[in-house]
């Protein structure tokens, strides 16, 4: 079972890293392009599986972080920062912080409170994002210099292919070792059977806040990447329409799986851009796709690869 | 050890505790009967920190512990069983009792993994062992039977190493062998551990306990040892009826 597991790992790897020669003599370089926003996205979403799959925290603001990350390059680049190591710590201890805050308050609260919650504080960032004219409102500002780091060069985009290449799985690999940790366990006990957590002597706040925080952070990273992909950031990145996008592809991956969410974003992704080169209405297509999606695989893609882990 | 005055709790107009007093001395089995309704369920729950009490105290060794909410209790070495299963449902049985050990232990982390830590899983295995469980030990909690499901209850009430154990009709539900299995291993704890077992199964608790409780209508209105509670009239008349 393990080393199926291992050979599938070893094969998408190998797929990944062959991908930007191959597409390059295909004379198709747009591939890179896609594929690093998809890996991108990807972190986004290992981030919200381990609150949402492994803690039960169904947060319905998880893209908040990503706007944090995104504009904190946005921010500092507009004041002329441009030291990528500066905007990397930048954006993951803003997110860090703005998780810190967001889940100390929405944790205390569950069910669809904590939705609602967590939905109405990335709606606050949204509408802040609208507001500051300076940071260009809700049409958005342009990163004129990607973040600088010494040798490696994020403007040249096979580089930065690999770059996310390698941050996504340290990604999957950091919510692996954290889901199976102590830490981890009792994490997924409070979201087992939270009454009988409580009686064996663990208090689920600390828990779940801790999670929620490195999540946070997590999400940042991604956000710093995006913004250093796309080169124009705009408030839309902390909508509830991006972090609906997110909830989908760990539960379209598989929820509390290890290749769940890297599985969901490359699925959602690449349906969404063969059904847009098909036709302009390709939402049509893809939302009962979704809902089939849902329906036939219960525990997710990865669930067709693997038993769920016990 | 644990003291309890005048412990109430209503909720709306129904008085579920009504003034409770109730000791637990070291090392005894102290039974807590009484019919349905009778809040027993109410009052374990304020015992084990899950309710809070409307007046009234609860110290355990002599400290107030009233307050306290139910995880601290239990690392002050309160554990509790359930009257309804409550296991993790989608872990196995080993895992189940691991976590428990883990809460004890109180150390966390982030990167080692605990599902092959030996400081967790060999006591884990141990306590199974020791209330039966050892061939189901990598079974889906979901997927044990009903008796299993007790056993577990009280092997991870066990694995927090506690000073006193609540025990919430360990017996419900059971069938007879698995009752007879279940007072066995009760009065093989009771040897080592201090009791408060709430039963509804008036075999267990003659059985087991060293002294008996009696509740009726959120008063305790007898406390004694088996022989005497069985010849107290006023327990005969509220509740024993012709069981006896």
């Amino acid at each position: 079972m393990f080393s199926g597991r291992a050979l599938l790992w070893i094969v998408a790897v190998a797929v990944l890293i062959a991908l930007p020669p191959a597409v390059v003599a295909l004379g198709q370089p747009f591939y890179i392009d896609l594929v690093r926003r998809i890996m991108i996205l990807a972190i986004a979403a290992a981030s919200l599986n381990l609150i949402l799959g492994y803690g039960g925290l169904v947060s319905f603001g998880h893209a908040a972080y990503l706007a944090v990350g995104a504009y904190a390059v946005g921010i500092l680049g507009f004041y002329g920062f441009t030291s990528g190591w500066l905007h990397l710590a930048v954006a993951v201890a803003a997110s860090a912080l703005v998780a810190l805050a967001i889940g100390a308050v929405s944790i205390r609260t569950s069910g669809i409170y904590f939705i609602m919650i967590t939905l109405a504080f990335s709606q606050m960032l949204f509408y802040l994002g609208i507001s500051i004219e300076e940071f260009g409102g809700d049409d958005g500002m342009r990163i004129k210099t990607p973040s600088r780091f010494p040798l490696v060069d994020l403007a040249d985009p096979v580089v930065f292919y690999y770059v996310a290449l390698v941050l996504m799985l340290l990604s999957v690999f950091l919510v692996f070792r954290i889901v199976n940790s102590r830490f981890g366990m009792a994490l997924r006990a409070a979201k087992s059977n939270e009454a009988r957590t409580r009686a064996i002597g663990f208090s689920p706040y600390p828990y779940r806040l801790a999670a929620f925080v490195i999540a946070g952070a997590m999400c940042g990273l991604a956000g710093m990447l995006y913004a250093n992909h796309t080169r124009y950031i705009t408030p839309d990145l902390a909508s509830w329409q991006q972090s609906g996008d997110l909830m989908f592809m760990v539960i379209l991956g598989g929820m509390a799986s290890t290749a769940g969410p890297v599985l969901g974003t490359f699925a959602l992704l690449l349906v969404e851009e063969l059904l847009k080169g098909w036709t302009q209405h390709w939402q049509v297509i893809l939302g009962p796709l979704l809902v089939l999606s849902v329906i036939f695989f219960r525990r997710g893609l990865a669930g067709i690869f693997y038993k769920p882990d016990a | 050890m644990l003291e309890v005055r005048g412990l109430t709790k209503s909720f709306g107009a129904l008085r579920a505790c009504d003034g409770i007093d109730f000791d637990v001395v070291e090392g005894e089995t102290h039974a807590v009967i009484g019919p349905n309704g009778a809040g027993k369920t109410t009052f374990i729950s304020q015992l084990a920190g899950d309710l809070r009490p409307d007046s009234g105290s609860v110290r355990l060794d002599g400290a107030d512990i009233t307050a306290l909410p139910a995880p601290k209790r239990a690392r002050l070495g309160l554990a509790r069983s359930f009257q309804i299963t409550s296991v993790f449902p989608d872990f196995t049985a080993l895992h189940n009792v691991a976590l428990a050990v883990q809460a004890r232990s109180g150390r966390t982390g982030f990167w080692r993994p605990a599902r092959s830590d030996p400081a967790l899983i060999d006591p884990a295995r141990q306590i199974l062992k020791d209330v039966g469980l050892e061939n189901r030990i990598n079974i889906l909690a979901a997927n044990l039977a009903h008796g299993e499901h007790r056993q577990l209850e009280v092997a991870m009430a066990l694995a927090t190493e506690p000073r006193l154990l609540l025990l919430d009709e360990p017996m419900a539900g059971m069938g007879i062998e698995e009752s007879q299995r279940m007072i066995e291993l009760l009065s093989r704890l009771k040897q080592t551990k201090t009791i408060i077992l709430v039963e509804h199964d008036m075999d267990a608790v003659f059985r087991l306990a060293d002294r008996i409780s009696v509740l009726v209508y959120g008063r305790v209105i007898a406390t004694d040892s088996p022989e005497r509670i069985k010849l107290n009239e006023e327990v005969r008349r509220a509740y024993l009826g012709e069981e006896v």
